[in-house]
């Protein structure tokens, strides 16, 4: 039984089946989770050094990983949901078909630009595994996760795009500002 | 190596890659050029975005204007506007322009901006007997407005890439902001005159003090934070976070607008911004090292000492590659593409790095809305459902205006070191 049948049953739901449910957008609550520490720890760190005197050391650490995370994370969300900008006046131009192929070439270098990243990201992962931040202690490579990670949800987002315009699922539309932003489902 | 690098990125963006993967593309060609390793791709983009705590404040501002927009901030900015610029002749173009001002200084953005206040301000200008057109002339004008008056998430950039501190640019970035705002509202008086637009309705002085007073908590906010940042009570980035805490106690507990139900959309308006922004940053590192490491800042430095323009003749040229530049790309984009290039020339020159930045944040925010194919231009045929054609004719004149302020604005450096200098910054 899908969601879509539950909420029809109006049966009250279990939280199991609320977070079951968030599987969709797994990835937009992580974000989330990362912004929220953003602004939590920068405002504690405030706090602390005014009503405490005491300058905190490793909350910008925290900052960093966090807003490491959720610029590569955060791409991949904004491909999801076509955010990237795109200068589209010569593609409108061209017939329906030419707009298809353009979509699917032009998705084909952001696909393979994403995998790229993930193995470059991989690598550096590997290269920096023992080094640690000052402060926390923190392994650089759970830093450099983030790319490989947000590389391949990019590599993924984009490929399901294609693949729906191509089947016709979706009209071809390229990214852009302006248009309602429908994400792929 | 340059021009591996320009050809692919400009071929790529026109046939529709995305601008930050065509940035991408260009770098990675560069990369394969040079004969480097792909890790440097890791090795580039990893730390620039780690290491730039100044950066954190981009989704901070984002969010913070997210959420006083949400939170009802863009009705109640209107309201005030309305009652001190109101009562001249077509009252609510200025007031539309004096909202714009208001909310370019809690948001970041010009987009949050202009969607907050011209989805509200096109159908009450109309309404009062306004020609569509002018009003959406008007609202997509006053858009860079946004992006100029500080906080500013361009300037931030700004600051990212040259090193300039972001206390000493927001405090630059108002005077020219002021300026170009009176231009705009200026020129909008005299269109009113000659088509006899009405005047805002009057409000009594009891009004006034209630719409006064239900601002101020909202107004409050952009003190806190260049007040915040410029008397080093806090960074940058902690006042952004200030700012959103701020907002959000406003937003649900005072104005009581801001829902449960408006969070996913809150989130995810900042997340996606943030992705495209910092995103954009981190693939822009890449290419701005492979430029440094074809040593083309210093070519191009090396050759205008040769040349030996005055300043304002090379300001010229810089200005007119910058409109252009910002007719097809985000102010961002075109900063991240332009500056590292210029500014080791500018500053052999002997411009000063404040006045440049300024010059630089006006212009490519006025190539958004330069016709005919501005993006800003687009969105307000969107919104307005109008024909692009007619937008233009109505924008035309505000446009020449915007320019005069921009062309006092680069001949004046006084407009946007003054105030910082008078701060003793």
């Amino acid at each position: 039984m899908n969601s879509e049948n539950i909420r029809k049953d109006r049966r009250p739901q279990s939280l199991a089946v609320k977070v079951w449910q968030l599987r969709t957008v797994i990835v937009e609550c992580l974000c989330a989770l990362f912004l929220s520490t953003l602004v939590v720890t920068l405002f504690v760190q405030v706090i602390v050094r005014y009503v405490f005197a005491y300058p905190l050391t490793w909350s910008q650490e925290i900052v960093a990983l966090s807003f490491t995370w959720l610029c590569f994370l955060g791409a991949a969300v904004a491909v999801k949901y076509r955010g990237h900008i795109v200068v589209d006046f010569l593609i409108n131009l061209s017939p329906i078909p030419v707009q298809k192929a353009v979509i699917a070439m032009t998705g084909l270098v952001v696909v393979g630009f994403a995998v790229l990243l993930s193995f470059s990201g991989y690598k550096m992962m590997l290269i920096s595994h023992g080094q640690a931040t000052p402060a926390l202690g923190l392994p650089l490579s759970y830093v450099y996760a983030s790319l490989p990670v947000g590389g391949a949800l990019i590599a993924y987002y984009e490929f399901r795009h294609i693949w729906a315009v191509w089947k016709g699922q979706k009209p071809p539309v390229a990214f852009s500002l302006v248009r309602e932003e429908v994400p792929d489902k | 190596m340059t021009p591996i690098l320009f050809t692919v990125f400009l071929v790529a963006m026109l046939v529709g890659v995305p601008v930050t993967f065509a940035l991408a593309l260009a770098a990675m060609a560069g990369i394969l050029y040079v004969d480097l390793p792909m890790v440097v791709i890791a090795q580039r983009m990893v730390p620039a975005i780690f290491d730039a705590s100044a950066l954190v404040a981009i989704p901070l501002f984002i969010f913070a204007g997210n959420i006083l927009s949400y939170g009802g901030m863009g009705d109640r900015m209107i309201n005030l506007a309305n009652i001190l610029v109101g009562r001249t002749r077509g009252g609510l173009s200025s007031a539309n322009i004096a909202a714009s001002m208001f909310f370019g200084g809690i948001s970041g953005s010009a987009t949050a901006d202009t969607s907050a206040i011209g989805s509200v301000m096109i159908p009450a200008m109309e309404k009062q007997g306004y020609d569509r057109a002018f009003a959406t002339a008007v609202t997509v004008i006053s858009s860079p407005l946004g992006t100029i008056i500080p906080p500013s998430i361009v300037m931030i950039v700004y600051c990212w890439v040259t090193e300039t501190s972001i206390a000493k640019i927001f405090a630059a970035g108002y005077a020219p902001g002021l300026l170009l705002g009176m231009t705009l509202m200026l020129m909008g008086w005299i269109i009113s005159v000659r088509n006899n637009y009405p005047t805002a309705p009057r409000y009594s002085w009891r009004e006034q003090c209630a719409i006064f007073v239900d601002t101020l908590p909202g107004l409050l906010m952009p003190v806190l934070i260049i007040g915040g940042i410029l008397t080093g009570a806090f960074t940058a980035t902690e006042a952004a976070a200030v700012a959103v805490v701020y907002g959000l106690l406003v937003s649900v507990f005072y104005y009581k607008e801001l829902k449960w139900s408006h969070m996913p959309d809150l989130f995810m308006e900042t997340i996606k911004l943030t992705g495209i922004v910092a995103f954009l940053i981190a693939v822009a590192a890449v290419f701005a090292w492979l430029m440094a490491y074809d040593r083309l800042p210093y070519r191009v430095a090396e050759a205008l000492v040769q040349i030996d323009p005055s300043a304002n003749v090379f300001l010229m040229f810089y200005m007119a590659i910058l409109l252009f530049l910002g007719v097809f790309l985000a102010p961002t984009e075109g900063l991240i593409i332009a500056v590292p290039i210029l500014y080791p020339a500018a500053m052999t020159i002997g411009i000063d790095p404040l006045h440049f930045g300024i010059i630089t944040v006006v212009t490519l925010a006025m190539g958004h809305v330069t016709p005919p194919v501005g993006l800003c231009l687009f969105v307000g045929a969107a919104v307005s459902k109008l024909p692009i054609g007619q937008i233009i004719k109505a924008l035309l004149p505000f446009y020449l205006a915007a320019l005069f302020a921009l062309l006092m604005i680069a001949a004046f450096p006084i407009i946007s070191t003054g105030i910082p200098k008078l701060l003793d910054l």
